[in-house]
């Protein structure tokens, strides 16, 4: 019965975690921007531009292609949004534990921040329009060039978790969260940890679409890509959906590598002043993930080729992610 | 220090609980399409309107792109690799059984070892 209450509880709560998924998005990407001009000695809009942009998009005529298939062209961008609001569900966030904890662990993260690329180039092919093909293709290319240095720092994570405790779900966020790897890998494996950060930092632009990324979109070169033909309300869910993303993921490396709390081990605040504390502090976190891992970058470097992408995923980055895995899992085993 | 996470329920939490992830699609899924709905729908008629974006030529009745460019980017990544690959594959079913019974050699030294270290 418990059981039966606590899921309709958080059931309940799941509203409030969209509410507050796509107000953060939108936050952070106006943050972005703002940054992002300063950085280049630009004004830069203001930090609410992207609500009002969202306001205009809705407003505005939702064009569909006369050779697009209809139904998936408009599903697309739903199921894009979808999946990276459901994503914050299984996150741990604002300090607290994921609000459906215990309901889904890494697997299901690990597919679902999938979902949105591929609904993305599922939304280009099906628009009917060349551009939008190859910007589709392009998104695949990189999916597929990202996910096995993705997956090695994942299921590595896991496994120095395993090693030190095989009783514990090494797979569940909130396992990852109360035991902070750093604590499980001894000083080599620390390197290693380092090492698989930095692949993490380097697969999120891709994994967010943004410059060195974006090659799916890529304005300059194939008009706005995959996104070409959408416009209007569908246009404003796939924005939306990518500053969604852009939380989830940060949450993620925040719960892979940064899930100390500050209250009450490092100031003395208990209750709600605490949790207070906790959450100002994961929103601290949050945004030095955001900053070096897409701020810093798109305006930093610019574009891949489509083959540089490739290479580099496959090549210098994979090879961070493998070594930092061998590393980190000889220092665990040191450890134990 | 271990993190003191509020709500943590502790050991070997379940993996995966297809009832709650599709009880909260549902109310996501509503959500968004609620959303949604505040958007405009559907668009003014108009000659051209409709027809995808190409630059401001005149739209074509197919304008396919062909795979090998689709992939241009992909396979010049790795064209070394493809290049190899291309070469073992001489079309004759003796070469392909011997890398069959190559692959699954390696695989089974592999597991061999896998399974002596592990005991």
């Amino acid at each position: 019965m418990n059981l039966l209450t606590g899921a309709i509880a958080s059931l309940l709560l799941v509203p409030i975690f969209v509410v507050v998924g796509i107000f953060l998005g939108l936050l952070f990407r106006g943050i972005d921007r703002k940054l992002g001009a300063r950085m280049q000695a630009r004004v830069g809009p203001p930090v609410r531009q992207p609500f009002i942009d969202l306001r205009k998009l809705l407003m505005k005529e939702n064009m569909v292609p006369r050779h697009a298939i209809g139904w998936v062209f408009n599903s697309a961008p739903v199921i894009a949004l979808v999946s990276a609001l459901l994503l914050l569900l299984y996150l741990p966030l604002f300090g607290f534990a994921p609000l459906l904890e215990g309901y889904g662990d890494l697997i299901l993260i690990m597919y679902l921040l999938m979902v949105p690329a591929i609904a993305l180039a599922i939304g280009g092919f099906s628009s009917g329009s060349t551009y939008a093909s190859v910007g589709a293709q392009r998104e695949l290319v990189l999916m597929m060039s990202y996910e096995f240095a993705l997956a090695v720092v994942t299921v590595t994570i896991a496994f120095i978790v395993s090693l030190a405790n095989p009783l514990l779900n090494a797979f569940s966020l909130a396992t990852l969260a109360a035991l902070p790897v750093w604590e499980l890998a001894g000083p080599i494996g620390a390197i290693g940890l380092v090492l698989l950060l930095l692949a993490l930092m380097l697969v999120m632009p891709a994994e967010l679409g943004r410059i060195p990324g974006d090659i799916a979109e890529a304005k300059t070169e194939i008009a706005d890509g995959v996104l070409v033909e959408y416009s209007g309300r569908n246009l404003a869910l796939f924005n939306l959906a990518q500053d969604v993303r852009t939380i989830a993921f940060a949450a993620l490396v925040v719960a892979f590598f940064f899930p100390y709390n500050i209250a009450p081990h490092f100031i003395t605040l208990e209750g709600s002043a605490g949790m207070i504390a906790n959450a100002a502090f994961f929103l601290i976190k949050l945004f030095i993930v955001v900053f070096a891992g897409s701020i810093f970058v798109h305006v930093a470097v610019a574009r891949f080729r489509v083959d540089q992408a490739a290479k580099t995923y496959w090549g210098p980055v994979l090879g961070i992610a493998l070594v930092g895995m061998a590393l980190a899992i000889f220092g665990a085993m040191m450890v134990i | 220090m271990a993190a003191e996470i509020p709500g943590f329920s502790g050991i070997m939490a379940t993996g995966w609980s297809p009832l709650m992830f599709i009880g909260a699609l549902a109310i996501v899924l509503m959500l968004v399409i609620a959303l949604r709905s505040f958007g405009k729908k559907g668009f003014k008629e108009g000659k051209f309107r409709a027809d995808a974006f190409l630059s401001g030529n005149e739209p074509m009745e197919k304008h396919d792109v062909k795979a090998s460019n689709f992939f241009w980017g992909f396979f010049e990544a790795f064209k070394g690799y493809y290049e190899k690959m291309l070469a073992i594959h001489t079309g004759f079913v003796n070469d392909y059984i011997f890398w069959f019974l190559f692959c699954v050699s390696l695989l089974l030294i592999a597991l061999c070892m896998g399974v002596s270290l592990w005991a």
